[in-house]
C-alpha cells in the first residue's frame, strides 16, 4: 500500500443519537472527535454522519441534561451506530463540564439561532401556570412582546405575520388563542424549539424576519407512559408508548380551559337572571403522532395538531345570538431515508388549515362571515455529508394555497344580500435551494446559501376595475388556473464565522428574504379576524435584506457563553390598511384594494449572557433598537416609530435546583412603552366632538416591568410515577402595566360640556397560580 | 363585532380584576385649524358652520363652545353661473348655535357647486354634486318583536338601488311634533356595494339628537318611544338622501370614529375631508327623497 492511498483512504460513522429511556431522537447533540477537535450535531432526526480519514478516534457524543457517550473506535471501515444517551439524574454540586464541545455558539456559522429545551421551559414560572414556549421566546434578545401576557412576537422590528411557525414541518398560521394569552403548544408533547432571528439558512423561506421550529415528541418507544397536569384555567393529559418496541410508537395530547367552567359560580346572579346564559368561552387542542422505523434506513411519521377556540354568546332573551368558532389543523407525514451514510432524506406532505367563523343572529337580521387558508404543501429535503468538513443541504418546497380573506353572506328580513361569490384566491408557491455550512480553513466557517422562489397568484379571480373616484366600473374574470400575477426571486443567504480562539469568534451573515403572504391585522393585539393573503398584481412580495455581525466568547470552560450582536435590517413592500379600512371593504371588491404600502427599517444591538450549567442557569438579554415605517399615505408619508419600535428590551432570567426536590425560578423584564397613536386636538361636528390625530405612534406609554417567580418541587420521584408541583407568581410586585389607554368623557354633551380624562387600563395583577404535575 | 371584543375584554377583565387608573397624558397643542361644515340640499339655500378646533384636554363648556365659532368669515358658493353670498344668522337647532346662509341659489340634482371661505386671510375651496334622489317604493313600520305585548317597532323603507355602482345614501328622521329638525340615526350612512342594482328592504332607526346620548341598551317602557325606535301612533317624516362618494366617505369616517371611539384595538380613525387649503370638515350636496308615514296604533 502506497502512503498516498492510506490518507485518501476515508470512511464514515453514522446513525441516530437518542434517549435510553423513551428511545426520542437527540436533535441538535454533539457528536465530537477528539482527536481532530471538530465535529457535528444530529439533525432534526437526530441522524449524523461523519466521514473521516482512516485511523482510531474517541467519539464524545454529549446532550444538555445527560450523560456524555464516550467511545475509542477504529475506523478502518464504514461504521453504523446508533447511540443512547442517558439522561443525568443524580445532581451534583461540581460543574460538569459536558465534554470539550460543548462550543457550538462559538464554532458554529449561525447568529442569530436559539435552541430551547423544553424541559428546561417547564420549571420557569407560567402565566397562569400555562407553560408556553413563545413566551419563552420572547425573553431571548431580539424578541419583544406583542403586549401583557401575549404569546405574539416582533424578531427585530418584523410584524408578527413575518415569522414562519412550523409544528413538525408544517406551517400553523394563527399561534395564539384568544387575544394571544395562550399559543397554541402543548409543552407536554414538544421536545425541541430552534428559534432563528437572523441568518435565515436557505432551507428556510417564505418570511422576513424569524423561523420557530417546533417538533413534537415521537412518543416513547420503550413503554407507556401517561403525563398530565391540573391547573387552575386547564388541564391536560399526554399518552404515549410504544407500538412494537424499538420499531413504533405514539404519542396523543389532549389539553382544554375550563375558564367557562370555573366562571359559572362567579356569575351566579348573571345566571339567575339569565344574563349570560348559554355564553362561554374556551379552547382545546389535540396533538397525535405515531412513527414507524422499518429499518435503519427507513422511518415514517405521522404528525397531527387540532385546535379550536369556541366562544358563545346570548343575550338574556336569546334574541342576539353569536357564535364565533376558529382555529388550527395541520397534519404531516414524514418519510425519512438514507440512501446512504452519507446521504440522508426527508419527504414531507403537509395539509395545514386556519379558519374563522363568526355567525350573529338576531331575529330579522343574520351575518355569517367566515375566513381562512389552507395549504397543501410538499417537501423534500437532502443532506448530504462528503467529509467531515462539508454538510450539504438542497430542496425542494411547493405549496398550494387558498386563501378565504372574508366571506359574508347576510340577510336582513327577507333580503339575501349579495356579498360576491365566496372569494377565494389561489395561489401557487414554491422553492428549491442548496447550501453548504462548509470550513474554509480552520479559521473560517461559512454557511452558504441559495433559495429560488417563485409564486403565482392564479385563478379563478375577478378584479374589479376601478375608476379615478375608486368605483368599480368593471370586472375582468380570469379562468381557474390562470396566472393573473407572478413573481421570481433569487434569495441569498451567507453567514461567516472566524475562529479568534477557542473562545471566541466573529461571525457576519447577511440574508435576502422575500414573503409571498401577508397578515392584515387591524388592531395591535392577535385576533382571530387577521386575514391571511397572497401577493396579488397589486400587493408585491414583502422582501427584506439583513446584515448582521456578532461577536461570541465564552469563559469558565464554556459553562458561560455570551455574545454581542448588530443588526440592520430592511423591509420593503410592507403591508397596512388605508385609514379607516374595515374588514367589511373586501366584501364585493377585491381584498387587495384596502391596504397601503410602505417600507420598513430596524437597527439594533443585542447582548446576550447565559450560565448554561450548574446550580444556578439562567441567562441576561438586552436589545437596543430602533424601528420605523414610512408609508406615503400614511402619517403625511413621514417616518414614523413602528409599533413593534421597542428601544430597550430587557430580560433576565435565574433558575436554582436547591436540591433534588425543590427548584427556584424567576423572571424579570423591562421594555420601553409601546408607541401608540392619540388625538391632540378635537373639533365640533354635527355639534359632537370629533378627534383630530397626532403623528401616527408618537405617544409612549409607561415603560412595561414585571417580574415573576416559581417554585418547582418534586413531590415523588420514582420509576414508577413522578408527581411535581409547580408555584407560580405573575408580576409578584404588582406593577400596573399599561394594556391600552382610552378617554372617558366626564362631560356630557347633553348640557354642552365635554371634559375627556386619559384612564390607563392594566390587564393582570399579582396572579399566582399553582399546577399539579404527574407521570407514570 | 369590535363591540364585542371589548366585552370579551371586559369579562377577562372583571374576572383578573383588571386595574384601571387615571393618568396624565403630556400631548403636544395641535395647529389652530379652521372647521367648515356645511350642506346643500335640493330645494333649498346653502347652509355652513365655521368652528376652530380646540387642544384636546381643553374642557368644553359654553364659553368654550362661544370661542370656537368663527363669526368674521367670508363664504361664497357658486353653481358656475350665480355667486351666492352667505350670510351669519343665529340658529337654536345647531351647536354652536351660529350658520352661514345663502340666499340665492337653491340646490338642484345632478348640479355642481363650489364652495370658498375665507377666514383671516385665509382661503379654503370644495365642491361637491347633488346626485339625483333615488325614490322609496315603500315605507311601512314593523314591531320589533310581534310576540312582545309592546308598541316598539322600526321603519322599513323599500327601494331599487339604480343599476350603476357607486350610490351613496343618508337618511334621517324625523317624528312629527315631536323632533323640531331631521335628525340622522346613529349609523345613517351606507353604500351599494352590496345592493347595487337590486331591490333591498332597510331598518330605519329612529334618528336622534346626536348630543343626547341614552343608554342604548336601556328597556323603555313598552308604549313609550326609546330613543333609537318608533312607536305606534308616531307620524315619521324620512329623508332619503342621495350622496357623492367623498360625502359618503366623510359621514362614514366621522361614524366609524364615534364606534370605535375608546376601542384600544382599532386604528384611529382620521376623518376625512373635502375641503382643500387645509381646513377639516365637509362640504356636501344630498338629492333628497321625502314620504312620510302614520304609523297605525
Amino acid at each position: 500500500m502506497s502512503a498516498s492511498f492510506i490518507f485518501a483512504q476515508k470512511f464514515t460513522i453514522s446513525g441516530y443519537a437518542k434517549d435510553k429511556a423513551t428511545g426520542e431522537n437527540l436533535i441538535g447533540a454533539n457528536v465530537y472527535v477528539k482527536e481532530i477537535a471538530k465535529g457535528t450535531t444530529t439533525n432534526k432526526y437526530g441522524f449524523y454522519s461523519l466521514t473521516l480519514d482512516k485511523g482510531e478516534y474517541t467519539f464524545i457524543v454529549s446532550f444538555i441534561g445527560y450523560k456524555d457517550y464516550n467511545q475509542k473506535l477504529s475506523l478502518n471501515k464504514n461504521i453504523a451506530i446508533n447511540i443512547s444517551l442517558e439522561e443525568q439524574t443524580v445532581l451534583t454540586n461540581e460543574v460538569v463540564v459536558s465534554a470539550e464541545r460543548s462550543d457550538k455558539n462559538i464554532q458554529g456559522a449561525e447568529m442569530g439561532t436559539v435552541k430551547l429545551p423544553v424541559e428546561k421551559i417547564k420549571s420557569l414560572p407560567a402565566f397562569l401556570g400555562e407553560v408556553d414556549i413563545l413566551k419563552t421566546i420572547q425573553l431571548l434578545p431580539g424578541v419583544q412582546s406583542a403586549g401583557e401576557g401575549n404569546s405574539g412576537f416582533y424578531v427585530r422590528g418584523g410584524g408578527p405575520d413575518q415569522n414562519l411557525i412550523i409544528l413538525d414541518e408544517a406551517v400553523v398560521y394563527n399561534a395564539a388563542h384568544l387575544f394571544g394569552f395562550f399559543s397554541v403548544f402543548n409543552a407536554d408533547v414538544i421536545k425541541d424549539v430552534n428559534l432563528i432571528k437572523g441568518g435565515m439558512p436557505a432551507n428556510y423561506g417564505g418570511r422576513l424576519s424569524s423561523v420557530v421550529d417546533i417538533s413534537m415528541k415521537d412518543g416513547n418507544n420503550q413503554k407507556y407512559q401517561v403525563e398530565g397536569g391540573i391547573g387552575l384555567i386547564s388541564s391536560r393529559i399526554a399518552a404515549q408508548g410504544p407500538i412494537k418496541k424499538d420499531t413504533a410508537s405514539f404519542i396523543f395530547s389532549a389539553r382544554r380551559t375550563y375558564i367557562d367552567i370555573l366562571m359559572k359560580p362567579f356569575m351566579g346572579e348573571f345566571e339567575k337572571t339569565k344574563k349570560l346564559k348559554g355564553s362561554g368561552y374556551y379552547f382545546y387542542d389535540l396533538n397525535a403522532k405515531l412513527n414507524y422505523r422499518f429499518s435503519d434506513k427507513d422511518r415514517l411519521y405521522l404528525s397531527g395538531y387540532y385546535g379550536r377556540d369556541v366562544f358563545s354568546f346570548k343575550n338574556p332573551k336569546a334574541t342576539f345570538l353569536v357564535s364565533i368558532p376558529w382555529g388550527n389543523a395541520t397534519t404531516s407525514i414524514r418519510w425519512n431515508h438514507l440512501f446512504s451514510d452519507k446521504l440522508f432524506m426527508n419527504t414531507t406532505a403537509i395539509f395545514s388549515d386556519y379558519q374563522f367563523e363568526f355567525h350573529a343572529e338576531q331575529s330579522s337580521f343574520e351575518f355569517k362571515l367566515f375566513s381562512g387558508i389552507r395549504d397543501y404543501n410538499g417537501k423534500i429535503d437532502f443532506s448530504y455529508m462528503p467529509t467531515i468538513r462539508h454538510n450539504i443541504g438542497f430542496g425542494a418546497n411547493y405549496t398550494f394555497h387558498t386563501f378565504i380573506p372574508s366571506s359574508v353572506s347576510a340577510r336582513i328580513g327577507g333580503t339575501t344580500f349579495d356579498t360576491g361569490k365566496i372569494k377565494k384566491l389561489f395561489a401557487n408557491e414554491g422553492a428549491i435551494y442548496v447550501m453548504d455550512d462548509f470550513d474554509l480553513t480552520e479559521k473560517f466557517k461559512i454557511i452558504g446559501g441559495l433559495r429560488a422562489t417563485l409564486f403565482q397568484h392564479i385563478g379563478p379571480f375577478e378584479r374589479y376595475e376601478k375608476d379615478a373616484f375608486g368605483n368599480p366600473v368593471d370586472t375582468t374574470p380570469y379562468s381557474a388556473g390562470k396566472i393573473i400575477a407572478q413573481y421570481q426571486h433569487i434569495e441569498p443567504r451567507l453567514a461567516v464565522r472566524y475562529s479568534i480562539n477557542m473562545k471566541s469568534s466573529v461571525k457576519v451573515s447577511y440574508t435576502q428574504n422575500y414573503q409571498y403572504i401577508h397578515l392584515a391585522s387591524l388592531s395591535s393585539v392577535s385576533l382571530p379576524t387577521d386575514l391571511w393573503i397572497p401577493s396579488t398584481s397589486l400587493i408585491k412580495p414583502q422582501f427584506a435584506t439583513q446584515y448582521a455581525v456578532g461577536y461570541f466568547r465564552n469563559f469558565f470552560n464554556n459553562s458561560w457563553e455570551s455574545s454581542v450582536e448588530l443588526y440592520y435590517k430592511e423591509m420593503k413592500n410592507q403591508i397596512d390598511y388605508k385609514d379607516g379600512a374595515t374588514p367589511e371593504d373586501g366584501l364585493n371588491d377585491n381584498v387587495d384594494y384596502s391596504f397601503t404600502f410602505g417600507t420598513g427599517k430596524s437597527y439594533g444591538l443585542e447582548l446576550f449572557i447565559k450560565k448554561r450549567i450548574g446550580k444556578i442557569t439562567g441567562w441576561i438579554g438586552y436589545t437596543l433598537s430602533k424601528t420605523t415605517r414610512l408609508f406615503p399615505e400614511i402619517n403625511n408619508g413621514l417616518e414614523y416609530p413602528a409599533k413593534y419600535d421597542r428601544r430597550h428590551d430587557l430580560s433576565t432570567i435565574a433558575t436554582y435546583e436547591l436540591n433534588n426536590k425543590w427548584t427556584f425560578s424567576a423572571v424579570f423584564v423591562f421594555a420601553t412603552g409601546n408607541a401608540l397613536t392619540l388625538p391632540i386636538g378635537r373639533y365640533l361636528i354635527d355639534g359632537r366632538p370629533i378627534n383630530q390625530y397626532g403623528e401616527r405612534n408618537s405617544y409612549r406609554m409607561a415603560p412595561y416591568h414585571r417580574m415573576d417567580i416559581s417554585a418547582t418541587y418534586i413531590h415523588k420521584k420514582t420509576e414508577k410515577f413522578e408527581s411535581s408541583w409547580n408555584f407560580s407568581i405573575y408580576n409578584v410586585y404588582c406593577r400596573y402595566n399599561p394594556y391600552f389607554i382610552y378617554f372617558e368623557d366626564e362631560g356630557d354633551l347633553q348640557f354642552l360640556t365635554s371634559n375627556p380624562k386619559a384612564k390607563q387600563v392594566s390587564l393582570f395583577p399579582i396572579l399566582p397560580s399553582v399546577v399539579w404535575n404527574f407521570k407514570f | 363585532m369590535k363591540r364585542l371584543y371589548i366585552y370579551i375584554l371586559v369579562l377577562l377583565c372583571v374576572f383578573w380584576q383588571a386595574c384601571e387608573k387615571d393618568i396624565t397624558v403630556d400631548l403636544p397643542k395641535p395647529d389652530r385649524s379652521i372647521v367648515i361644515e356645511g350642506a346643500i340640499e335640493s330645494g333649498r339655500f346653502p347652509w355652513i358652520t365655521v368652528t376652530k378646533n380646540t387642544p384636546f384636554f381643553e374642557p368644553i363648556d359654553s364659553a368654550a363652545l362661544m370661542n370656537m365659532i368663527v363669526l368674521n368669515a367670508f363664504i361664497t358658493v357658486t353653481d358656475g353661473i350665480i355667486k351666492d353670498t352667505l350670510h351669519l344668522m343665529l340658529d337654536m337647532n345647531l351647536v354652536p348655535p351660529y350658520k352661514y346662509v345663502g340666499s340665492k341659489i337653491r340646490g338642484e340634482a345632478l348640479k355642481k357647486y363650489s364652495l370658498y371661505v375665507r377666514v383671516d386671510g385665509k382661503e379654503y375651496t370644495a365642491t361637491t354634486t347633488i346626485p339625483n334622489p333615488v325614490i322609496l317604493d315603500s315605507l311601512r313600520f314593523r314591531l320589533r318583536n310581534p310576540e312582545a305585548n309592546d308598541s316598539i317597532g322600526y321603519l322599513w323603507i323599500f327601494f331599487k338601488d339604480p343599476d350603476s355602482l357607486g350610490n351613496n345614501y343618508r337618511i334621517f328622521t324625523k317624528t312629527l311634533g315631536k323632533d323640531s329638525v331631521f335628525v340622522h340615526p346613529y349609523g345613517s350612512v351606507a353604500d351599494d356595494q352590496l345592493i347595487n342594482g337590486k331591490r333591498v328592504e332597510y331598518t330605519v332607526y329612529r334618528g336622534r339628537n346626536p348630543n343626547i346620548q341614552r343608554n342604548p341598551d336601556e328597556e323603555p317602557n313598552p308604549h313609550q318611544a326609546p330613543n333609537w325606535a318608533f312607536i305606534t301612533g308616531e307620524k315619521a317624516v324620512i329623508k332619503f338622501c342621495s350622496i357623492d362618494k367623498e360625502h359618503f366617505l366623510f359621514w362614514k369616517t366621522v361614524e366609524q370614529q364615534m364606534m370605535s371611539d375608546g376601542n384600544p384595538f382599532s386604528s384611529p380613525t382620521t376623518v376625512i375631508t373635502n375641503i382643500k387649503g387645509g381646513a377639516l370638515g365637509i362640504w356636501g350636496g344630498y338629492g333628497v327623497f321625502l314620504d312620510t308615514l302614520k304609523i297605525p296604533k
